[in-house]
């Protein structure tokens, strides 16, 4: 089946869809493989003809067809009933579609007096094809509906991979760093091979799976390091204190949990002010609590951007929650022309976890 | 030919502009360099230039609306958008755009990109213009006795229509530009509100309303010299804008 199947199918609900050409193709071969073992069944009286053959396969074919033509043009309208009347009334359209195909071919036989099907087991060769073919149509669809849900499970986490990889990836910070390396290299070679080593600490920490905890003060190394590659690029727009109280630095910080705001100070403040602007960092005691802060001057009339961080906030909550419960917070106060995130977290000293 | 670069980031200017040098076609020179969509206006308008190297994400005017303003231009120069990662805008100008470069540029692809810009004519710069065109300006564009003003739209107070022309009242003067008011209403709803048929006033400007002798309403606005009328119908509008400041 296609994605493009799939994708048509989202518009049907759970219904599958018959208008498409895989889907029809495969009900072609499902009903043919089901009148072969029809007729081989034991209890038929031998081996079939080639007439029996010919002949079952035209009426099944038929049925089909005429089955799938109805249920391609009720799908839209079948998907939106309740699931189980839904499926109730798309079995029955096969059943029904078998007894009239059955009955014009009776009547056929009949009249034509070829003798292919005997007058006296006449109802039940309606009745018995009716039931085959919804057995049949019942089958069809569980198993297209299943694959269907399959592949849009696939998709949809193909989806949310991409999407993670993208939050981690961040191409504007890449790309515009490379670009700031493949200039520097021409100046000042021995920046830009630090600058290329910073960039890989950067990245080995955004890429590793498992996001444990470490110190306070490995997170302000990797802030370091990612400040020294901003700084190559906005110059002496760019400017930092840090204010740190020396006893919290073997505390226990979740990993990444402040680079992503720094960025985002960076991204929606220092970069969008001509003359640049100051990140203030401080991290200090507050209560039983772990609090860092970052503060940025941000533009009064932030231009209408395309792209940005926005998934790093609700990211760093959520990885705060799983970790903490209630007990930690992100605080964010912007006023009119300075923004300042607070992370909040329980205070964990020494090494142990 | 004459080459500006425009970007916020010194490393970029001077990457752009050793590329150039190297590629060492005869009579293409970069002879310029700007920091911002404004900076880069303001710079082909003092000496102007065939090419423009325009990064995108800038601070202050981004480099889409600056290609906008450029295109306006009577003698527009070729813009080649510079950009590290911004696949929405690319397809924005797809169109008609000179070309576009991905950073970090590379030499042949930028020598390209000028073989390209050569051979584009002024109206066909002209029309990239209509391509472009973000959300909205962050500047207007207008002419005081031939030179060129970009007035930040943050320190509009109010555009008043006059016969063929809308006057912009803002902090440091007026200005005259040749903008219908009902195209400003549009591009600019979420900041400005007509008060009056010829009367556009920036929401957040509007201190009070209070009522003249003769039944009328008129309106305070901060960095306006004097009231300005409100008209009956667009009060209801007005009054309820005021109510949530």
């Amino acid at each position: 089946m296609t994605a493009g199947a799939v994708r048509n199918a989202t518009a049907r609900g759970w219904m599958p869809d018959f208008c498409s050409l895989p889907i029809l193709g495969s009900v072609v071969v499902t009903v043919e493989l089901i009148v072969l073992i029809v007729l081989i069944a034991p209890g038929q009286g031998g081996w079939p003809t080639l007439r029996d053959l010919f002949a079952s396969s035209f009426l099944a074919q038929w049925i089909a067809m005429i089955s799938a033509a109805l249920l391609c043009k009720l799908g839209p309208w079948l998907g939106r009933r309740r699931f189980w009347i839904g499926g109730m009334i798309a079995t029955l359209v096969p059943a029904l579609v078998a007894m009239a195909c059955s009955a014009i071919a009776g009547s056929l036989d009949q009249s034509l007096a070829l003798g292919w099907i005997p007058v006296a087991e006449a109802s039940t060769f309606l009745l018995s094809n009716a039931v085959l073919a919804a057995v049949v149509g019942l089958i069809l669809m569980r198993y297209i509906f299943v694959l269907q849900q399959w592949q849009r499970g696939v998709e949809a986490q193909a989806a949310a991979r991409i999407e993670t990889l993208q939050a981690r990836i961040r191409p504007h910070f890449l790309f515009n760093s490379l670009n700031a390396i493949a200039s520097l290299i021409r100046i000042d070679a021995e920046k830009a091979e630090t600058a290329v080593e910073d960039l890989a600490m950067v990245f080995r920490a955004t890429l590793r799976e498992e996001r444990a905890d470490h110190t306070l003060a490995d997170e302000l190394e990797l802030i370091d390091r990612y400040l020294a590659i901003e700084s190559l690029r906005l110059g002496d727009r760019l400017r930092v204190t840090r204010t740190i109280e020396p006893v919290l630095r073997d505390c226990r910080i979740p990993a990444l949990s402040v680079q992503p705001l720094i960025e985002n100070a960076i991204h929606h403040g220092v970069q969008a002010l001509p003359e640049g602007g100051l990140i203030a960092i401080s991290a200090y005691r507050d209560g039983s609590d772990l609090c860092v802060s970052v503060r940025n001057p941000k533009p009064a009339h932030p231009l209408p951007r395309l792209g940005g961080n926005h998934i790093a906030l609700g990211n760093i909550r959520e990885r705060l929650r799983m970790r903490y419960g209630d007990c930690a917070a992100l605080e964010v106060d912007a006023g009119g022309d300075y923004h300042a995130v607070t992370l909040r977290v329980p205070l964990q000293e020494g090494a142990g976890r | 030919m004459r080459i500006l670069v425009v970007d916020d980031e010194p490393l970029a200017r001077t990457r752009l502009r050793a590329l150039v040098g190297e590629l060492a076609m005869p009579g293409v020179d970069v002879v310029g360099e700007a920091v911002d969509g404004v900076d880069a206006i303001l710079a082909h308008e003092s000496a102007p230039v065939d090419v423009i190297l325009l990064d995108i994400a800038m601070p202050r005017m981004d480099g889409l609306e600056a290609a906008r303003h450029l295109s306006a231009l009577e003698s527009p120069p070729a813009v080649i958008f510079c950009t590290a990662f911004d696949e929405h805008a690319l397809a924005a100008f797809e169109a008609h755009a000179v070309d576009y470069l991905v950073k970090p540029v590379s030499r042949e692809r930028l020598r390209i990109a000028i073989e390209r810009a050569r051979k584009f004519t002024a109206d066909q710069v002209r029309r990239i213009g209509d391509d472009v065109k973000p959300q909205s300006r962050s500047h207007i564009c207008a002419r005081i006795r031939g030179s060129l003003r970009l007035v930040p739209v943050g320190e509009i107070a109010y555009f008043l229509a006059e016969d063929k022309y809308v006057v912009v009242h803002h902090d440091n003067g007026e200005v005259l530009i040749e903008e219908s008011l009902k195209a400003l209403e549009d591009e600019f709803s979420e900041r400005f509100v007509r008060i009056h048929r010829n009367c556009l006033v920036a929401i957040d400007r509007i201190t009070a309303l209070e009522r003249n002798g003769e039944g009328g309403t008129m309106a305070l606005v901060r960095g306006a010299r004097q009231a300005l009328e409100v008209s009956r119908r667009c009060l209801p509008t007005v009054r309820e804008l005021v109510k949530h400041l």
